[in-house]
């Protein structure tokens, strides 16, 4: 599925009837009624008052199952129904459904009995990311999912006024990233999903009423609230990745909650996995939770009549802990792999040299300061420049790692990993403006390549336009273009791939096919249509089959499959298939990113619904599954009937690069002063501790800092942020440093203060142009 | 998630420990050396634990060591005419017979609040006072109470004119500090200030309440000393308890230092008491108070308002991850100040000890972070051997006249269990 924050809601609203009371508050609707499988995609669902389902299928548009499970097209799939991802629902009072394409900025009005009526909706002559609906009275409320902003319009989407949604005061928010809206007695609540938080205004005026939220998973905070919906007196808050719906009022006071996480893929019953909305039928009696992540809808009603329902409090995870989730992504390079976790925000590194890879470290984490995520939608591994690069859309930042490794066989080193440096993704949204490409005015990248060739540098896709930016090494745009219009157009762009230096292919989730660009400049060279596919999702490029004919492996997200394509001219047929709908090892549920891995022929992919990645070779025979647990392979003996599990040898270390020399470790000298190069070599820093030589414990200390460029020596003329952390602990200081510039590259950090003893690592960010570069050391502390 | 909190085991290992700092004096020279039971790392470990020093100086009250505004805050810490009902004093909650703590799992003054009654013994070692450290000095803490509704239910002017009203009390500000207490309509920057003089008073009287020398201490001098009897100190049982608590049980990773407490705050974990989903935000819901508070180090009624204290409290930051935080209790006496966490939720020693044995209705609501413990499934032997080690951390309390009301007879109770000698080289009961 769709990484988190591309997820998109929906939000109800049925107002003006009177109805029973909903559950008071404490109450909750934790009564599980029925489940709707079999609803690929799923984004958004209403329930009417007689059971009624209408779900939002994205680029299968929207279907009405009816309390009997009789199905009916309300609206046709892409390219019939003239909406490519069909995002958020609101039911007009007039009976018509009003469908968000989040892809295309339009929304469609849907009857029964009637073609879709389509209107777009532009602000400043581009268009807007509806990403949740919401009716009140007379008006609809559209959540811009780019510009944060709520876009207010008559029943027929002509827009009449803008309300802008404000981040928060304190701390140092991200730029909000809206993802729901719902309405109800006189007040808007909208989801920003990028500070986790939801905010309270006033339909009349739309001022800021209120707002609730940190990231967190206890009372009151939120990991990824999406979706909106009103059961007439309450709002319902879809909190994606703490899998449970929350009741909050209109002052955003919770009243209770409801759902656990499912502990196994497919477990439903009133568990909960990666819901994106909630909404409520019009008498507050039902709600329907849409989790595309199963393909279902699980209707739930009022607790019973016991008394308030206490949610279940979740104990312990087992000592042997939680198996990882990866997203979408995934990226191959050499012999290391790079997958994300966005629950944890954190990346998880694989090496492919054992038969079955081995996780050798995990970084990350939240948060806000340099070398924690708000969260990841792509990624790309340079192995021969030890980079894995990181895209964070909330932070807006590329964010550049390399590994620390020993030359040995492989093995778990939870402080392999470096922030390099950061580079702000201002220049890109730039680009946009001063080059006006179309779509909406913000920059949500879904994949990126380091591009092949002598000019290195990267290619990206935005799923805004959507659009393609090559990038130069340090991610600065150097030319883009729109992937709109007949010859070129992509309806919803999922990934990327170069084949070569100078061709980039996309996949149209919508479109069903895989169009190809020459890079520079986008001119279009031709489209791939391969039978068969149902919802496709990535795409890798193989090495030219034996009849010379181009071959590129693609994920089927909805045929949960792995196809092998071959492709000549406007000829594209699917020469090999692999996997199949399921959960056991080498079946798939919803296969996402893939890459090709030369050095072992093999293909890798994210097994998205399963929690895993298996491989398959480049005739799609599925080879292994693995991930956080339990791994699987194909077994050598042709008589054994099913996958066997890995015996777990680690091979010798042969081919393996020691890297140490790269990130070296500081040096102490004489004088005090300990000394070591920034991450990315092009610095020197200095630093001594006041009172030193060791910081004390429990007490504020000062650093002292020096920063010179490597080579010439010269003075650094920039600025100096100073933090520590503690790595093992997953915190840092509880207190701010202050840092002052003495002179020209010298730099005293005040206030710093390490409060518990133990390893700690210091990190001296310089910054450079909206980014920064690193350069660290390390105290232990008794 | 991989990169969250480790097992704090793995912290910690290898290399000289140093005496840690409990602010203000040095540590006492040499420490308990190794030998027999007490191996390299258990010595290392305890050495972190000496016996408490002197009281540290707080240069942010500037009556903090005045022998008579000492006396002025015993006064008013049994005066139970400061609050609204004129029933609850201090030592309502802090009394002086249950080693300055609250039986009651709540405290109950004005009405009934959300956690128990922390004691006051030692609190003046502490940086951060209360379980969420709401306030960062011991006189900033002291005047929270008389405003807040469920403890004295008061304000601060109705404070002051029952000080006015009373000649001995005014008698004893006068002498104290040198002035009158302001009147009624003396205007908020007087009634303001002289409130902090009565958190003042109150604090150089909290700084007398120390639990004094402990059989653990006393073993910890003699052994340091080489003294070949120093284990005699303490019993068989107790001596295990101690190498548990430095050694497979970890206790000592936060409750390290003189104090028993490293007064930092962690998430361990402590369900509420009635079940269900924590609602007690803890250190998360603080920090900006704390920040902006007038009465904290570095506000205007602080003598030392760019200190050490001031700096830290100026520059403290929040995250998510202080949710439900609370601060290290102090270890010493604790077997006198039953019961045990922040809202009362464990009743005996026994039960705490299980609870990070067993870490049954631990609550984890985020399943991808690794909780701060680990289960250590100690033996019931084991647990009661723990059990013992905490009783073997008890002094007998605060010297007289501090240990009691103002003018009282001794106290009826002990303050402690008592810690007969015949117990020590005893065989433990089998189990």
């Amino acid at each position: 599925m769709f990484p988190a924050i591309a997820a998109v809601s929906a939000a109800l609203v049925a107002t003006t009837l009177a109805h029973p009371a909903p559950p008071a508050p404490g109450r909750g609707y934790g009564l599980p009624l029925r489940t709707i499988d079999g609803l690929d995609d799923v984004r958004a669902a209403l329930v009417a008052d007689d059971g009624t389902v209408t779900a939002a299928l994205g680029p299968g548009g929207v279907v009405r199952v009816a309390r009997d499970g009789t199905r009916t097209q309300l609206l046709p799939a892409w390219p019939l129904g003239r909406v490519a991802e069909a995002g958020a629902l609101a039911e007009l009072p007039d009976g018509r459904v009003a469908v968000a394409d989040t892809a295309r900025g339009g929304i469609a009005f849907v009857r029964p009995d009637a073609g879709p009526t389509l209107v777009e909706l532009r602000i400043g002559g581009r268009p807007i990311r509806p990403v949740g609906l919401a009716v009140l009275g007379e008006r609809l409320f559209v959540a811009d999912g780019s510009v944060p902003r709520i876009v207010v319009c008559d029943l027929g989407a002509s827009v009449q006024a803008m309300w802008d949604v404000q981040p928060p005061e304190v701390g140092a928010p991200l730029v909000p990233l809206l993802a729901g809206i719902a309405a109800g007695d006189g007040t808007l609540l909208v989801s920003d999903c990028a500070n986790h938080r939801v905010i309270a205004l006033a339909a009349e005026t739309g001022a800021e009423i209120a707002a609730l939220g940190d990231r967190g998973a206890f009372p009151g905070m939120w990991q990824t609230p999406l979706g909106l919906g009103w059961d007439g007196s309450a709002f319902l808050v879809t909190d994606q990745l703490n899998h449970r719906v929350v009741r909050v009022d209109r002052e955003c006071k919770v009243l209770d909650q409801w759902g656990m996480h499912a502990v196994r893929p497919r477990e439903g019953n009133g568990r909960i996995h990666y819901p994106t909305v909630t909404n409520a039928s019009a008498d507050g009696q039902t709600v329907a939770v849409a989790e595309p992540f199963e393909r279902r809808v699980q209707l739930f009603g009022g607790a019973s009549d016991e008394g308030p329902s206490q949610p279940k409090v979740p104990g312990l995870p087992t000592v042997d802990g939680v198996a990882s989730h990866f997203s979408t992504a995934m990226a191959v390079d050499g012999r290391t792999m790079l997958v994300y976790e966005p629950e944890s925000a954190s990346a998880l590194v694989f090496d492919l040299r054992p038969e079955v890879p081995i996780h050798v470290t995990t970084f990350g984490g939240p948060g806000l300061r340099p070398g924690l995520l708000g969260q990841v939608t792509a990624l790309a591994v340079d192995e021969a420049a030890n980079r894995l690069h990181l895209v964070d859309p909330l932070r807006g930042r590329f964010i550049s790692f390399a590994l620390v490794r020993d030359g040995t066989a492989p093995h778990f080193d939870p402080f392999m990993a470096r922030l390099v440096r950061e580079v702000s993704m201002e220049a890109v949204e730039r680009f946009v403006t001063e080059l006006q490409l179309a779509g909406p005015a913000r920059v949500l990248p879904v994949d990126l390549r380091v591009r092949p060739g002598p000019d290195g540098g990267f290619v990206m896709l935005d799923a805004c336009g959507p659009r393609v930016f090559v990038l130069d090494r340090d991610f600065r745009p150097t030319s883009g273009f729109a992937l709109v219009g007949d010859d070129r157009g992509v309806a919803l762009a999922t990934q990327l791939a170069l084949p070569s230096a100078n061709e980039a292919m996309v996949v149209d989730m919508a479109g069903r096919c895989v169009r190809r660009f020459a890079i520079p400049g986008g001119a279009p060279l031709g489209t791939i249509v391969p039978e068969g596919l149902v919802r496709p999702f990535g795409i890798a490029p193989l090495p030219a089959g034996a009849d010379g004919r181009a071959r590129i492996a693609m994920t089927d997200a909805g045929g949960d499959r792995v196809a092998v394509v071959a492709a000549s001219g406007d000829e594209a047929v699917v020469v090999a298939s692999g996997g199949s709908n399921g959960s056991k090892p080498s079946e798939l549920w919803e296969p996402a990113g893939i890459a090709w891995c030369p050095a072992d022929g093999r293909l890798y992919v994210t097994d998205h619904g399963n929690h895993r990645v298996q491989s398959f070779d480049a005739d799609a025979r599925w080879a292994s599954s693995f991930g956080i647990g339990r791994a699987f392979v194909r077994p050598k003996d042709p008589q054994a009937t099913g996958p066997v599990p890995a015996s777990g040898s680690v091979p010798a270390a042969s081919g393996a690069a020691d890297t140490r020399q790269q990130l070296p470790q500081p040096v102490a000298g004489a004088d005090g002063w300990t000394q070591v190069p920034s991450n990315d070599g092009h610095w020197t820093v200095r630093w001594r501790f006041d009172p030193g030589p060791k910081p004390p414990l429990r007490d504020p200390f000062a650093i002292d800092i020096e920063v010179r460029r490597a080579g010439d020596a010269a003075a650094y003329e920039g600025g100096l942020v100073a933090d520590a952390a503690m790595p093992q602990h997953g915190h840092g200081m509880n207190v701010a440093p202050t840092v002052t510039r003495v002179a020209p590259g010298r730099f005293r950090a005040e206030g710093m203060l390490f409060h518990m003893p133990g390893y700690w690592e210091l990190y001296f960010d310089l910054l450079q142009g909206g980014g920064v570069e690193r350069a660290q050391g390390a105290v232990t502390l008794e | 998630m991989r990169r969250s909190v480790a097992p704090l085991a793995r912290i910690g290992a290898g290399g000289a420990i140093a005496v840690a700092l409990s602010a203000g004096i040095g540590p006492p020279p040499g420490a308990p050396r190794a030998g027999a039971w007490l191996d390299e790392d258990l010595a290392r470990r305890v050495a972190r634990n000496p016996p408490l020093g002197a009281v540290p100086a707080d240069p942010t009250n500037r009556f903090a060591d005045s022998a008579s505004a000492a006396e002025l805050g015993h006064l008013l810490f049994f005066d139970a005419r400061l609050s609204a009902s004129g029933t609850v004093s201090c030592a309502t909650c802090h009394d002086p017979a249950r080693g300055f703590s609250d039986p009651r799992p709540l405290a109950v003054g004005e009405g009934t609040g959300p956690r128990h009654s922390m004691t006051v013994l030692n609190a003046a070692h502490q940086r951060w006072l209360t379980w969420d450290g709401r306030a960062d000095t011991l006189w900033g803490q002291a005047v929270q109470p008389f405003e807040t509704v469920h403890e004295m239910g008061s304000t601060r002017a109705k404070v002051l004119a029952t000080v006015r009203g009373d000649p001995a009390l005014r008698g004893r500000w006068r002498t104290a500090f040198g002035e009158d207490v302001p009147p009624a309509d003396a205007g908020q920057a007087a009634v303001d200030a002289a409130f902090a003089l009565v958190g003042k008073a109150l604090a150089a009287y909290e700084r007398k309440l120390t639990s004094g020398p402990s059989a653990y201490d006393r073993w910890w001098t003699r052994r340091a000393a080489g003294d070949a009897g120093a284990d005699g100190e303490l019993s068989d049982a107790e001596r295990r308890g101690l190498a548990l608590f430095f050694g497979k049980a970890n206790c000592f990773q936060c409750h390290h230092g003189a104090l028993f407490s490293d007064g930092e705050f962690h998430n361990i974990g402590m369900p509420p008491r009635d079940g269900g989903m924590p609602t007690d935000a803890g250190r998360y819901a603080v920090v900006e108070r704390v920040r902006d508070d007038p009465f904290n180090a570095a506000g205007p009624h602080s003598d030392d308002r760019d200190g050490t204290q001031a700096r830290i409290s100026r520059s403290l930051v929040n995250g998510p991850d202080r949710w439900g935080e609370f601060r290290t209790p102090s270890l010493r006496n604790a077997a006198a100040t039953a019961p045990y966490m922040h809202a009362g939720q464990k009743a005996t020693l026994a039960e705490v000890v299980r609870f990070y044995s067993t870490l049954e209705g631990a609550t984890q609501l985020d399943h991808h972070r690794e909780s701060v413990l680990r289960k250590l499934d100690l033996s019931e032997r084991e647990q009661a051997d723990l059990v013992a080690f905490l009783g073997a951390l008890s002094g007998p309390g605060p010297a007289a006249p501090w240990d009691r009301a103002p003018g009282a007879a001794p106290p009826a109770a002990a303050h402690v269990p008592a810690h007969p000698p015949t117990d020590r080289n005893a065989a433990p009961p089998s189990r």
